[in-house]
C-alpha cells in the first residue's frame, strides 16, 4: 500500500502536508511525533474519515483502533454487538467468539456492557471489533495512550502477535518512542504536518538523522539507575 | 467517631476553582419545587382518570332553573349558560385537555427528532437544507405557527392540537441536532462507518440510544408548554368547539360573563396554571436530576475520630493517617491510607487506575463526591487538621492541578480574569492588584506573552499553555502544597517534558511541597524525590525513586518497573505485563490484595495481609515474602 503527496486541511491550516509513505505488506509502520504533529489526521485520512487531496493506492479494507478505549465503545451496546457490528448476521454467533479468542477475552464477555470492563479488556475489544471487519491494514492511533504500563505491555504483546498471525500490514501510532520501537518495522517521525526521517526501526533509534528525532529520543521517561 | 459534614469543616472552597454545586442528589427530590411539581402532575393524572366517571353525569346535567349563576354552596364555581354546574366541568375536563395535549406533545416530538436525526443520515445538500429550515422555523413565533397551522388544517380540536404539535417541534429538532452531532463525533460512530455499518442504522443504533435521555426530559416539559398552548388556542376559538369541552374552552366560554360573574372563568384558569406550572416543574426537576448524576458532587461526610493516633508530625505539611474513603454498597477504593510529605519535597503516588489515587487526592482537598464518606485518624495541612481551616486558608494552602485543565477552566471567562478571582476571593485582593498578579503568575509559568494570553478565552491556548495556566491560578495563593493529578497525561511527551521541568521549578523556589499522581511510573520515578506505589487502596511500597529501577522489592513494584518498555528492551521477547486484574474496591478480600496475580504468593498471603513495615533504608514493605 501507498500514501502519495497526500495533505490534510481544516480551513487555512494544513495538518498533513504533503506526506508519501510506503506500507509494504505484511509490515507495521510506526509513525511517531508530538501531538498537533499531524498522526492522528494521517491517521483518518487514511481511514476515509476526513476528506484528503492525493491519492492513497491500494487501500482496501483498512480498520482503525482508536486512543480511548472509554470513548470509542457505544456505552448502551454489549461487547458481543460491539464486536459483532461488521459482521454479517448469520455469521455472528460464531465469529463474535471467534474473534474475543483472538483477542484473548473469554467468549462470556459478550453480554456484558463496557462499563463493567477495564480499560485494557475494552481495548482488547475495540481491536476486535476492528478485526471483525477483516482488514488488510490496521491502524492503531495511540492505543496504549489511556493504558497503565502493567497492561499496556499485555496489550503490546497482543498486536504483534496479531500481526505475526494474521499478516496484517500496520499503521502504528504513538508519540513514545519505546512502544513504536516494540512494535514497528520502519519509523517515520513526523513533525508539523511533514515526514522529517522514515527508516528502520534500529537505525531511526540508533542513528537519527534529524534534529527533531534526537529530541523525541530524548524524551522517552527512563528511569534512574537502569542498568 | 463524631461525625463532621464538609460544609461545616470549612472545606468547601478548597482550591479557588472547584465548581461548586450544593445539595445532594436526593436533595433534588426533596426540595419544595420538586415536590410541588410531582404532587400537583400526579394530582393531574389521577383526574384524568377518575373525573369523568365521577362528575361525568354533573357535568352534562342541563338545570333550567338554575341558568348563568355565581358561586353558591350548590355550585362552588357557579353555572354556565345551561345551568350545568362549572366545577364538576372543570374536574371533567381535565382528561380531554390533558389527552389533548400529550398527543400536541408526542406529534412535536417526533417530527421535531425526525427534522433533527434528518441531516445525520441525508447525504449533504440534504442535510444542509433541512438544517435551514429548521433554523428559520426556530427563529418563527411559536404561537404564530400554531394559529397558522390550525387555521390551514380547520377549526376544532384536531387544528389545535397540530398547530401545537407544529409549534413545538423546531425546538426538539434544533435540540435533537445538537445532541445528534455530538454523538455523531464519537470514535465509535467512526469505528461503525469504517466497518460499513449503513447511516440508517448508525442513527438508529448509536445516536437515538444515547440521546433518548435529554430528550425524554424535554418532553416533560414541553408538555406543560402545550397544556398551556392548547388553552389559548381554545381561549381564542381556534381550538375544541362544543359540544366538547376542555379548560380552554370552558375559559372562553366564562370570559364572556367574566363582568358578571368572575368565579365562571376562575376555575378554568386555575386549572390550566396549575397543571402547566405542574409540568414544568416536574421537567425542570428531572434535568436537574439528570445533571446531577452525571457531574460530580462534593457534598461528602467526613468523620474524624477524636482520638489521635500518635504524636503529629510538627514539621511535615501534609500528614496522612489511616485515610479511609468509601461508598455505599461496601466499596471501599481507599483504605487506611498513611503518607506523610516533608516541606520542598516531591512525593509520587503510583498505581494503576481504580488504585485509588485520584480518592486520596479528592480527599486531601475536601473534594470526594457524594455519597463517599472520608473518615481519618490524621489529616493535617500545615500543622493544622484540614477540618479546623477555613474554605479560605484551605484555598490558598493547598493548590490542585488536574488531567484535564478544561475542568479547572471556565471556557466562557478570560484566562487573566479567572486567575485574579481567585485572588479577589481568597486574599482579598483589589481587582486592579488582582489582575497584575495575574499576569505576574502566568508569566512565572513561562507562559509567553503573559499580559495577552491573559486576555484569552482557554479554548484559544494550546493544551500544555492551559495546563501551565492552571498551575498559575495554583500559584495565586502561597501553597504549602501542591497536589497535581495526572497534570501531563493528556500532553504528549516534549510538552509532558517542559511541565514537569516547570513544577520542579515551582517546588524549588517557593519551597512548597508536590504530591504528583501518575500510573506512569517512569515519570514519578523521574521527577520525585520518594514514590509511594498503592494498590487496591493501600500503601505497598514506599521508596526513594532513584532505587526504583535496582532496589524496588513488592512484587507490585517490581513488575510495573520491568512493564515499563524503554529504548533498550530486547524486541524479539514479549513485554512484561501483569496477568489478571486488580481487585474491584468492593471485592478486596482479607489477605494481600495483590495475591491474584503475583507469582510469589502463598496461603499465608491469601489468608492473612501484611502490614507496612519498615525495609531496608528509607524503604517501607507490605509483603509476606519479602519482609520475614
Ligand atoms: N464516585 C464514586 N462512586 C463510587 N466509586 C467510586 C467513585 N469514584 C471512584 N470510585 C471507585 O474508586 C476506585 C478508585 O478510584 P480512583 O479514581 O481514586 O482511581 P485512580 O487510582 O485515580 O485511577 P486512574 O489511574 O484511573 O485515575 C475505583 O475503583 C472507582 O471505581
Ligand atoms: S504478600 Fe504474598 S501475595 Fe502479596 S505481594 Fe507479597 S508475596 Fe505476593
Ligand atoms: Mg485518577
Amino acid at each position: 500500500m501507498r500514501i502519495e503527496g497526500l495533505t490534510v486541511r481544516y480551513g487555512g491550516f494544513t495538518a498533513v502536508d504533503d506526506v508519501t509513505l510506503e506500507i509494504p505488506d505484511g509490515h507495521a509502520v510506526g509513525v511517531v511525533g508530538e501531538s498537533g504533529s499531524g498522526k492522528s489526521s494521517l491517521a483518518r485520512a487514511v481511514s476515509g474519515l476526513v476528506p484528503y487531496t492525493g491519492r492513497i493506492e491500494g487501500a482496501t479494507r483498512i480498520q482503525m483502533v482508536f486512543q480511548d478505549p472509554y470513548a470509542s465503545l457505544d456505552p448502551r451496546m454489549t461487547i458481543g454487538e460491539t464486536v459483532g457490528e461488521g459482521i454479517a448476521k448469520r455469521r455472528r454467533a460464531t465469529e463474535v467468539p471467534r474473534l474475543l479468542g483472538l483477542v484473548q477475552l473469554p467468549a462470556e464477555l459478550a453480554g456484558r456492557y463496557p462499563r463493567e470492563l477495564s480499560g485494557g479488556q475494552r481495548q482488547r475489544v475495540a481491536i476486535a471489533r476492528a478485526l471483525g471487519g477483516d482488514p488488510a491494514l490496521l491502524i492503531a492511533d495511540e492505543i496504549t495512550g489511556s493504558l497503565d504500563v502493567s497492561v499496556q505491555g499485555t496489550v503490546l504483546n497482543l498486536v504483534r502477535g496479531l500481526r505475526d498471525e494474521l499478516g496484517l500490514s500496520m499503521l502504528f501510532i504513538s508519540h513514545n518512542l519505546a512502544v513504536v520501537r516494540y512494535v514497528a518495522d520502519t519509523i517515520a517521525v513526523m513533525h508539523r504536518g511533514r515526514i522529517v526521517e522514515h527508516g528502520p526501526t534500529e537505525q531511526v533509534i540508533g542513528e537519527p538523522a534529524h534534529d527533531y528525532t534526537r529530541t523525541l529520543l530524548a524524551a522517552v521517561p527512563r528511569l534512574r539507575g537502569r542498568s | 467517631m463524631g461525625a463532621r459534614t464538609a460544609a461545616d469543616g470549612g472545606v468547601e472552597q478548597a482550591a479557588g476553582h472547584v465548581k461548586k454545586g450544593p445539595g445532594r442528589r436526593g436533595g433534588v427530590w426533596r426540595s419544595a419545587p420538586a415536590l410541588i411539581g410531582g404532587a400537583l402532575v400526579l394530582l393531574m393524572a389521577v383526574l384524568a382518570v377518575v373525573g369523568p366517571i365521577i362528575w361525568g353525569a354533573a357535568a352534562e346535567r342541563i338545570d333550567a332553573g338554575a341558568i348563568l349563576q355565581g358561586a353558591s354552596a350548590e355550585h362552588p364555581l357557579g353555572t354556565d349558560n345551561l345551568g350545568r354546574d362549572l366545577l364538576a366541568r372543570v374536574l371533567v375536563a381535565g382528561r380531554y385537555s390533558l389527552a389533548l395535549a400529550l398527543l400536541a406533545t408526542l406529534i412535536g416530538a417526533t417530527v421535531g427528532i425526525v427534522l433533527g436525526a434528518l441531516p445525520s443520515v441525508l447525504p449533504r445538500r440534504g442535510a444542509r437544507l433541512v438544517t435551514g429550515a429548521v433554523n428559520a422555523l426556530v427563529a418563527f413565533p411559536g404561537l404564530l405557527l400554531a394559529m397558522f397551522t390550525a387555521v390551514a388544517t380547520g377549526l376544532g380540536a384536531r387544528g389545535a392540537v397540530l398547530g401545537i404539535g407544529v409549534a413545538i417541534a423546531p425546538g426538539f429538532a434544533r435540540l435533537t441536532q445538537t445532541l445528534a452531532a455530538s454523538v455523531a463525533g464519537a470514535d465509535y460512530v467512526a469505528a461503525a462507518r469504517m466497518l460499513g455499518v449503513p447511516r440508517r442504522r448508525i442513527l438508529a443504533r448509536h445516536i437515538l440510544p444515547n440521546i433518548a435521555e435529554p430528550l425524554i426530559l424535554n418532553l416533560a416539559q414541553s408538555l406543560g408548554g402545550a397544556l398551556l398552548g392548547l388553552a389559548g388556542m381554545s381561549f381564542l376559538g381556534l381550538g375544541v368547539q362544543p359540544p366538547d369541552f376542555d379548560w380552554g374552552r370552558l375559559l372562553f366560554d366564562g370570559f364572556t360573563w367574566i363582568y358578571v360573574n368572575p368565579e365562571v372563568a376562575l376555575g378554568p384558569a386555575a386549572a390550566v396554571a396549575l397543571a402547566g406550572i405542574g409540568f414544568n416543574l416536574l421537567g425542570d426537576t428531572l434535568a436537574r436530576a439528570a445533571s446531577r448524576s452525571s457531574a460530580g458532587q462534593r457534598d461528602t461526610a467526613r468523620t474524624a475520630p477524636p482520638e489521635r493516633a500518635g504524636e503529629p508530625d510538627p514539621d511535615a505539611v501534609l500528614e496522612v493517617h489511616d485515610l479511609t474513603v468509601s461508598f455505599p454498597g461496601g466499596s471501599t477504593p481507599v483504605r487506611g491510607l498513611s503518607l506523610s510529605i516533608a516541606p520542598g519535597e516531591i512525593v509520587g503516588l503510583v498505581g494503576e487506575s481504580g488504585s485509588g489515587k485520584s480518592l486520596t487526592a479528592a480527599a486531601i482537598g475536601g473534594l470526594v463526591p457524594y455519597p463517599g464518606t472520608v473518615t481519618y485518624g490524621r489529616l493535617r495541612l500545615g500543622g493544622a487538621d484540614v477540618a479546623t481551616l477555613s474554605g479560605k486558608e484551605l484555598g490558598t494552602a493547598l493548590a490542585m492541578v488536574f488531567q484535564d485543565p478544561m475542568a479547572s477552566l471556565n471556557p466562557a471567562l478570560k484566562v487573566g480574569g479567572q486567575l485574579a478571582e481567585v485572588a479577589v476571593v481568597h486574599q482579598g485582593a483589589s481587582r486592579a492588584d488582582a489582575r497584575r498578579r495575574a499576569v505576574d503568575r502566568l508569566g512565572h509559568v513561562q507562559l509567553p506573552e503573559p499580559a495577552k494570553q491573559a486576555a484569552q478565552h482557554p479554548h484559544e491556548l494550546s493544551g500544555g499553555m492551559r495546563q501551565r495556566a492552571v498551575i498559575a491560578m495554583g500559584l495565586m495563593g502561597t501553597p504549602r502544597l501542591i497536589v497535581a493529578d495526572e497534570p501531563t497525561t493528556a500532553l504528549d511527551v516534549t510538552v509532558q517534558r517542559q511541565i514537569l521541568r516547570l513544577l520542579r521549578e515551582v517546588v524549588e523556589e517557593t519551597g512548597a511541597a508536590l504530591l504528583f499522581i501518575s500510573h506512569d511510573i517512569a515519570v514519578v520515578g523521574e521527577l520525585c524525590d520518594r514514590v509511594v506505589v498503592m494498590y487496591a487502596g493501600r500503601v505497598v511500597e514506599e521508596l526513594p525513586a532513584d532505587r526504583l529501577a535496582d532496589d524496588a522489592a513488592h512484587p507490585y513494584t517490581r513488575a510495573l518497573v520491568a512493564s515499563l518498555p524503554d529504548l533498550d528492551t530486547d524486541r524479539g521477547r514479549p513485554l512484561a505485563g501483569i496477568p489478571g486484574t486488580q481487585p474491584a474496591p468492593a471485592r478486596v478480600g482479607a489477605g494481600c490484595a495483590f495475591a491474584g496475580r503475583c507469582p510469589l504468593a502463598t496461603e499465608r498471603c491469601r489468608s492473612e495481609r501484611p502490614e507496612l513495615v519498615v525495609h531496608g533504608l528509607r524503604q517501607r514493605v507490605a509483603c509476606w515474602e519479602v519482609t520475614s
